[in-house]
């Protein structure tokens, strides 16, 4: 099985903090399932670019607020 | 669990039963040398009659007890996920292809020896089974990946 992508996210936050979106609600205004939105969050799928950006947009945040690429040693 | 993943469920079980049924008894016929190419068809077109029949409704039902959209189009995971089984499904489709062509030599000694009243119709409804059990096999295998990529990301 492949291993997690070395990316973390803050989409549950981001939901919380955006009066308790739930993934349907997300999965619905970036025109995805809400299990690919689950995925996503649960960091076992890395969504495309495109899709990082839509998230972003209906945060209202820098994608770089929703995306945090996990520095790896060596 | 996404719509695609149910179809995939229902497709996998609805093969495995209908179509396990129709080539265990090819194979029957095979052993007992019964092979006969109306009796084949005619199942063949009942197995595949009953599988649309069960296939369909099932997945109407499933999406509407879910309230899912059958035609909802895939996004972009599984689209990924689709790509994946389709190239392990072709892959697969083409090695038994090969395989079904190198035996087709030994496909003809075995009509030509239990068949020898016409073993050209037998050796056709030996290859047209192996080709059909090929496509079976892929088909199948190509649902199982789909189910075991969407339960990798569940």
């Amino acid at each position: 099985m492949a291993c997690a992508p070395p990316i973390t996210n803050s989409i549950r936050r981001l939901r919380f903090d955006h009066g308790e979106m739930t993934q349907q609600q997300l999965a619905d205004k970036i025109g995805m399932t809400r299990q690919t939105v689950a995925a996503i969050e649960q960091n076992k799928y890395s969504p495309s670019l495109e899709a990082a950006f839509r998230i972003a947009e209906v945060f209202g945040v820098e994608i770089g607020e929703v995306f945090q690429w996990k520095k790896t040693d060596g | 669990m996404a719509m695609r993943e149910k179809v995939a469920w229902i497709c996998t079980i609805g093969a495995l039963t209908i179509f396990g049924y129709y080539f265990w008894s090819v194979w029957s016929d095979f052993n007992a040398r019964l092979l006969s190419e109306d009796v084949l068809l005619w199942r063949f077109i009942w197995c595949m009659a009953i599988f649309v029949s069960i296939m369909l409704p099932a997945a109407m039902v499933t999406g509407w007890i879910a309230k899912q959209e059958l035609d909802q189009p895939l996004d972009e995971m599984e689209l990924s996920i689709e790509r994946l089984s389709q190239r392990v499904g072709l892959l697969v489709l083409e090695a038994f292809l090969v395989i079904i062509v190198l035996l087709s030599g030994r496909v003809a000694d075995i009509a030509r020896t239990d068949y020898p009243g016409d073993p050209a119709a037998a050796a056709a409804l030996i290859l047209a089974n192996l080709i059909f059990l090929a496509m079976a096999v892929a088909s199948v295998l190509r649902e199982i990946i789909v189910i075991v990529q969407f339960r990798r990301y569940a």
